[in-house]
């Protein structure tokens, strides 16, 4: 088998057979993967701008009710300190 | 470096492609689906996953295209994007501890004796010469098989090869030659591998 001569023949034989494994509307159908994964993309995309929405509406509302809650309870110690100091000072 | 010819010739269409055109897009893939089937067929030695993987690489195309920098490159980047695609086959291939088809070709394989005369014996000669050299590529290390795999259809210069793999022109060269050496060696040894 004298493959050194006709290793560019080879390697033609290997090119076509490869070809042949393809389908005469490879090209077409490509473009129609190309859409249905451009597609998803868009899909997969705007869901994961959903959720990232979501997470800084969640944690928007949680950071200002801890500020809230905050807020409130410094109010309420002000009110009792005021009341002691109120007190003390009619005593 | 310079471009490439074809890049050359086909500049009109790539640039048309990049824009979104779709009869472009097609055109340019019905050029080069018979080499890169060819370079996955080499890379892959998996005549089942030539569809498959042209697919995966001809789709990351059309996505990839519009950000392409320069239209010139065009072949180099393709094949690059090739590379990249049969290489996470192969390693997830590999990682599956699926070798069986390489393992039992070798195993099966044995060289025919000088075949008989007529078209039968020529067919099936050609037939163990691309079995033997399916084998001999799944039997080279990965850097040196995806370089015989670029040269197969001798349109790619060192110059491209080396774009395409990442690594030096003298590198490119030596490997070629480390694997040219190889296959001389085993078909020395009667096409048989050690």
């Amino acid at each position: 088998m004298d493959f050194a001569s006709n290793e560019q023949e080879i390697w033609n034989a290997l090119r076509t057979r490869a070809a042949g494994r393809l389908p005469d509307d490879f090209p077409a159908g490509v473009l129609r993967a190309a859409g249905r994964e451009r597609r998803r993309r868009q899909v997969r995309r705007v869901a994961f701008g959903v959720a990232a929405a979501v997470l800084c509406l969640a944690y928007g509302t949680m950071t200002f009710a801890h500020a809230e809650t905050d807020r409130k309870r410094e109010a309420l110690w002000m009110q009792y300190k005021q009341g002691q100091w109120l007190t003390f000072s009619t005593l | 470096m310079e471009k490439n010819v074809a890049d050359a010739l086909h500049e009109p269409w790539i640039g048309a492609a990049r824009r979104g055109d779709p009869s472009a897009q097609e055109g340019l893939i019905r050029l080069y689906q018979q080499r890169i089937a060819g370079f996955v067929y080499a890379m892959t030695g998996e005549a089942g996953s030539v569809e498959d993987l042209s697919q995966q690489i001809f789709v990351k195309m059309v996505h990839g295209l519009h950000g392409l920098k320069e239209e010139g490159r065009f072949e180099a980047w393709l094949f690059r994007l090739a590379r990249n695609v049969c290489l996470s086959h192969i390693r997830r291939r590999r990682w599956l501890g699926r070798f069986v088809a390489f393992d039992d070709l070798g195993a099966a394989y044995d060289p025919p004796a000088p075949s008989a005369e007529g078209a039968e014996g020529d067919r099936e000669e050609a037939e163990a010469r691309l079995l033997w050299l399916q084998q001999a590529m799944a039997s080279l290390p990965i850097g040196q098989r995806e370089l015989l795999a670029m040269l197969q259809d001798r349109e790619m210069s060192y110059e491209e090869m080396a774009q395409v793999t990442g690594a030096s022109v003298s590198s490119v060269k030596s490997r070629l030659f480390r694997a040219r050496e190889q296959l001389k060696k085993w078909r020395q040894n009667g096409f048989r591998f050690e």
